[in-house]
């Protein structure tokens, strides 16, 4: 018992090292491109420098992504390993750094160094293509989330867009091309079985998991990141899991129907969440779902014949998808960037600025005030917290049912989701539809 | 904006349809949880559909009503042809009781695919905008193809299906492609600013409108099987099961006519001269092909998929005319056509059930063991060819021929001349088939017949049954030559209302 | 709002009509490339690049729902099923085949190059297209527009088009419906049999 304890504390602090370089690092490029550089070419050249200012400005969330996928994937694994090893009672990696924190860095350059290999019969534009095409998405389609998760941040506003959701879905049904397309290319039996399943498993779940979104936004009104989040704030009663506010108009005078449906409409949004979080499981290909890479059957499926950097890059985008899909989920079920209980949000923003004061307050007699303003601003460092919570919280949920669940048939796959996810999310679009007019 | 009651309203007038996707939901669920009660499937879409047939006839005599904001028309010719559409659907049904044996475990799906796609002629008979007649085309189309393909253990049945959805896959492109070379040059789908729009464009005369009425008369004449986008239609018109291929000769000929009248009168009316002539062309050719391959052809099914070409040919003439009178001919034709031609397919149900052969020299001698059959199939037969006996075959062809000489150009002349022409040998083919039947020895196929059966539990009743309604429907046509005509007049000036333009904005 | 100055210049440049041609010079060697490749997989992944810059063209006319359902439904949902039919074909035999003739050839570039030239000609003897000359970038956008079309005046068509779809999966059930053996293969007695048996 002492020694879960003692792991689970090493797990803590460990996640706190590396999320303090990840965002770290990203918020101090970003903030550099965005907001320094520019300033200081206005400052230099005037008018004659806005446009090479905005330039740079629209770069910023293209490094950001750019910057925060390999080094959030590092992480990742890390993570992953580490949690796998506390759920097994194992040790886990240890040696690499304090704690082995930088195991996976290590990793990561073993890969990258190793040699590539291109199997006889291959198709070399295919092979080449695939990994590429499986990764695109995962650095395109996280773009309009930015927004949403930086509390509407005016440096990544521009890549809000009013069809965000939709764009995402869209994005992200893309990475099965890359693996169909080096499944086939690899040349190898095992790939194809493996890319063939994967697509069929991709297309099927694809459709509850869309009716599910379908269902979110339809109780959003909207398919606006930015605008599903802020329809959350409040406190927790105001979540999409929890029917987005319909709990919250109750009082004692309201008629019994209405506190029926509204009890009802939270129960089908909690039933929707579970819905996402199954259909997300197989769209990313995470156990209980990993049919199109099973290890021990497939000798890990599509991928079988990549090595060295390309395979690094199927690894990296695997990772990232879980991540997107993650934070998708915060966004558009766990209230986004809004904290669970009505004035922690405040408490938080406050408490912060207080300190700011405290410790900057008297440097402003070199303009390092409006600096450290923009650097540290208290409101989107409240939302970029509780994104970062709910978003890791549900990473390792998939590492706990990764260690929890055995892998499904695929058979028994297929079944699932055509003979029970999809009923039942029609069942809930319908549902929800009639249930938030009646609330 | 459009407010709720309109919708309310326009759902009234759409009562007739909604309940034929009731009917539709029924057949496709009602194996599935009552697969004991399969039988009683048919006579509930027969119902249905003469119900339905019903309800749009009772909406005659309502004057033209515009639904959805100018996307659908309940007017005459709506009607007309969706009542048309039911009464071959319940005609087809009937005809299909005989064959549910040969289509195994599938007859369900069988009778709701025939059901969609009588609702889908429906909904073509009265669309007034290029989106609703892409998605009623599409659904008539994907339906027919998969009512081809029926018979899943028959060869012939999957190679129709197969030839069907690939001419059509390739007609919906260039459908497609016109409608939206349309779309770019007058910026609307409904019918109705088009004309305005071609009314302006008429000043300047251009290139393009000949192109886009070239791809999209393509299409129509595909689903008239008019020459030269006829290659599909001999090879699905065999495979497909009998009761398919009569309704694919009429029911989404009508279809496809229905479309061809509205489209081509109302919204392409300016460009009447150009099209005029790219029919007529279509017409000549149809006419000539149609009943010189006809000639040739051993097997029934076939010589009847050819010379429903020719028809298509003379269908066309009243079209080219492009006057009241053309269009109420091309009604009459059609309503009368229906009835020849489905009588026609019963008949040659009832033959190739017991004798299991198609080919045009076994009929010999039939009126020796089954007469009543040979009766029935020849009066058919002998309107088809245009024989005035009884008259209405004569009547419809007729008329179609004086709505040519009416228009009085050379088109017309031409067009009247080579349909006379190529009438002789449509009598000589047809009345070879009749003369054979009453007058020739018996076949060695027709010898082995037994004595007939006449008990309701015969799974020939239901054909027979159709042959019956389509002989008496032809008896009384003729008597009625009058009032059907004037209906059918009266269907044609429909079409003059719809030009006005979109109402509400 | 702070990017709208460096939208106006990228208006500025002409930088649309320079996608547009980036594009239209990637979609012709891809759609060429469906057509003439001998591999028949590859031909399908290349339909899948032509509807990807298929739907650039659409983003770049800020139809941005249109590009999205192009890239979800036929750039992956529908392409990706016809690949996966091809992979279970031996496409390695097919490599080896000859299948155009050179007379053929011959005549379908004749046919070819006269379709191109009536379209061509048909298309610029029309000068009043109706056209619209402001930047598409500063349209609003259209999603809105979209979903309200579809509800109010494209209803019909819109509930129509629910029904071809249950005719289109009832008929993919009936095809893919396994037949008891003996129908399968057996004369009419065996089918007849079958029904009887049926219905008792």
């Amino acid at each position: 018992m002492n020694s879960a304890v003692f792991e689970i504390g090493k797990f803590a602090r460990l996640t706190l090292l590396w999320l303090c370089i990840i965002f770290g690092a990203v918020w101090g490029v970003s903030w550099s491109i965005g907001v320094l550089l520019p300033a200081v070419i206005l400052s230099q050249s005037g008018e004659s420098g806005r446009f090479w200012a905005q330039l740079l400005q629209a770069l910023v969330p293209v490094v950001a992504v750019a910057l925060f996928v390999p080094l959030n994937t590092c992480y990742m694994v890390l993570a992953e390993r580490r949690l796998l090893a506390l759920f097994t009672v194992r040790k886990g990696p240890n040696r690499v750094g304090p704690d082995g924190a930088f195991q996976t860095v290590a990793d990561a350059l073993k890969l990258l160094l190793k040699e590539e290999i291109t199997p006889r019969g291959a198709d070399l534009l295919m092979y080449t293509l695939a990994p590429v095409i499986f990764f695109a998405p995962s650095i395109i389609g996280v773009m309009p989330l930015l927004a949403a998760v930086s509390g509407n941040h005016p440096l990544f506003t521009p890549v809000n867009l009013p069809t965000g959701v939709f764009y995402i879905l869209a994005v992200s049904s893309i990475p099965v091309v890359g693996v169909v397309m080096g499944g086939w290319a690899s040349n190898n039996k095992y790939s194809l079985v493996g890319a063939l399943r994967s697509a069929a498993q991709a297309i099927s779940y694809e459709i509850p998991l869309l009716l599910s979104i379908i269902t979110v936004c339809l109780l959003a009104g909207t398919l606006d990141f930015v605008q599903i989040a802020d329809n959350q704030r409040g406190s927790l009663l105001n979540w999409n899991i929890l029917g987005g506010g319909a709990l919250t108009h109750l009082g004692i005078g309201s008629p019994w129907w209405s506190i029926a449906a509204a009890l009802l409409l939270a129960a089908c949004c909690i039933l929707l969440f579970a819905l996402y979080v199954i259909c997300a499981c197989a769209e990313v290909n995470r156990t209980p779902f990993d049919l199109p890479e099973a290890e021990s059957e497939l000798v890990s499926g599509f991928n079988t014949e990549y090595s060295g950097i390309k395979f690094a890059i199927f690894f990296l985008a695997e990772y990232t998808n879980l991540f997107i899909v993650s934070t998708f989920a915060a966004v558009m079920f766990l209230g986004g960037g809004h904290a669970p209980f009505p004035g922690l949000e405040d408490a938080c923003i406050s408490g912060l600025r207080g300190l700011l004061a405290a410790w900057f307050g008297a440097c402003t007699p070199f303009q390092l005030g409006w600096l450290v303003n923009s650097l540290v601003n208290p409101a989107t460092v409240s939302q970029v917290f509780w994104i970062i919570v709910k978003s890791y919280a549900l990473v390792w949920f998939a590492s706990l049912i990764r260690a929890t669940l055995p892998r499904l048939r695929i058979d028994q796959l297929m079944d699932y989701s055509w003979k029970r996810l999809v009923p039942l999310a029609l069942i809930l679009l319908i549902a929800v539809t009639f249930l938030k007019e009646l609330v | 904006m459009p407010n709720i009651n309109d919708y309310l309203g326009a759902l009234k007038l759409l009562q007739p349809e909604i309940f034929l996707v009731a009917a539709i939901l029924f057949c496709a669920l009602w194996d599935l949880f009552f697969p004991s009660l399969k039988r009683f499937t048919p006579i509930v879409c027969i119902f249905a559909l003469l119900f339905a047939g019903a309800g749009l006839w009772g909406q005659f005599v309502i004057g033209s009503t515009t639904l959805f904001g100018g996307l659908f028309v309940v007017d005459k010719l709506t009607v007309l042809f969706g009542s048309l559409a039911c009464a071959v659907g319940a005609i087809v049904v009937c005809m299909s009781t005989g064959y549910a044996s040969r289509l195994g475990r599938n007859a369900g799906e069988f009778y709701m695919l025939l059901l969609v796609a009588t609702l889908a002629v429906v909904f073509l008979a009265g669309t007034t905008d290029l989106i609703m007649l892409f998605v009623g085309l599409e659904t008539l189309s994907l339906s027919c193809v998969l009512l081809s393909g029926a018979l899943k253990s028959d060869r012939k049945s999957n190679e129709a299906a197969l030839k069907y959805l690939v001419s059509t896959a390739a007609t919906t492109a260039t459908l497609l492609y016109g409608l939206s070379f349309l779309y770019g040059l007058t910026s609307s789908t409904y019918y109705g600013d088009i004309h305005n729009r071609m009314l302006e464009l008429a000043h300047s005369p251009s290139l393009v409108v000949v192109f886009l009425l070239v791809l999209v008369l393509s299409a129509v004449g595909f689903k008239l099987s008019a020459v030269p986008f006829h290659m599909w239609a001999p090879d699905v018109f065999e495979g497909a099961p009998t009761p398919v291929t009569a309704f694919l000769s009429i029911g989404s000929k009508a279809g496809g006519l229905v479309v061809a009248i509205r489209l081509l009168s109302t919204a392409l009316g300016p460009a009447a001269g150009d099209w005029s002539f790219i029919v007529g062309l279509l017409a000549i050719a149809s006419m000539i092909f149609g009943n010189l391959i006809a000639l040739a052809q051993p097997s029934f099914k076939r010589m009847l998929a050819y010379s429903s070409i020719a028809h298509v040919g003379y269908i066309l003439i009243g079209l080219t005319s492009n006057s009241l009178n053309g269009l109420a001919a091309i009604n009459f034709y059609v309503v009368v056509y229906g009835l020849m031609n489905l009588g026609a397919f019963a008949g040659a149900i009832l033959f190739t059930n017991e004798t299991g052969s198609d080919r045009i020299d076994d009929y010999a001698g039939l009126f020796r063991k089954r007469p009543w059959l040979a009766l029935g199939i020849s009066i058919c037969l002998i309107n088809l060819a245009g024989l005035p006996i009884p008259p209405a075959g004569f009547f419809a062809k007729a008329f179609v021929f004086w709505s040519g000489i009416e228009a009085s150009s050379v088109l017309g002349w031409t067009l009247v001349a080579v349909a006379l022409a190529t009438s002789v040998p449509a009598i000589y083919y047809y009345m070879r088939v009749v003369i054979k039947m009453v007058a020739r020895e018996p076949s060695d196929v027709v010898k082995q017949l037994g004595p007939g059966r006449h008990h309701l539990a015969d799974p020939q009743w239901g054909p027979a049954a159709a042959l019956c309604v389509c002989v008496a429907g032809i008896i009384a046509g003729s008597a009625a030559v009058n009032p059907i005509m004037n209906v059918a007049q009266e269907a044609a000036s429909a079409l003059q209302p719809t030009l006005l333009s979109r109402p509400g904005s | 709002m702070e990017s709208l100055n460096l939208l106006t210049a990228l208006a500025h440049v002409n930088v649309e009509q320079g996608f547009f041609y980036v594009l239209a010079a990637i979609a012709i060697p891809l759609a060429y490339g469906v057509v003439f490749d001998r591999n028949v997989i590859r031909s399908g992944f290349l339909l899948i690049g032509v509807f990807a810059t298929i739907a650039g063209l659409f983003f770049l006319l800020q139809a941005q729902f249109l590009g999205l359902s192009q890239i979800l439904i036929y750039g992956v949902g529908i392409t990706l099923v016809i690949v996966i039919a091809l992979m279970l074909t031996n496409a390695r035999q097919e490599t080896g085949m000859n299948p155009a003739l050179p007379a053929n050839v011959g005549l379908a570039s004749f046919v070819s190059v006269l379709v191109f030239t009536t379209i061509y000609l048909s298309l610029r003897s029309a000068e009043d297209w109706p056209l619209k000359n402001e930047s598409s970038l500063s349209l609003p956008p259209n999603i809105e527009m979209i979903g309200k079309h579809l509800m109010t005046y494209y209803a019909l068509p819109f509930e129509f088009a629910s029904i071809l779809l249950l005719a289109a999966l009832v008929g993919a059930v009936m095809l893919s419906k396994a037949e008891p053996a003996s129908l399968a293969n057996a004369g009419d007695e065996a089918e007849q049999a079958v029904d009887g048996t049926d219905r008792v």
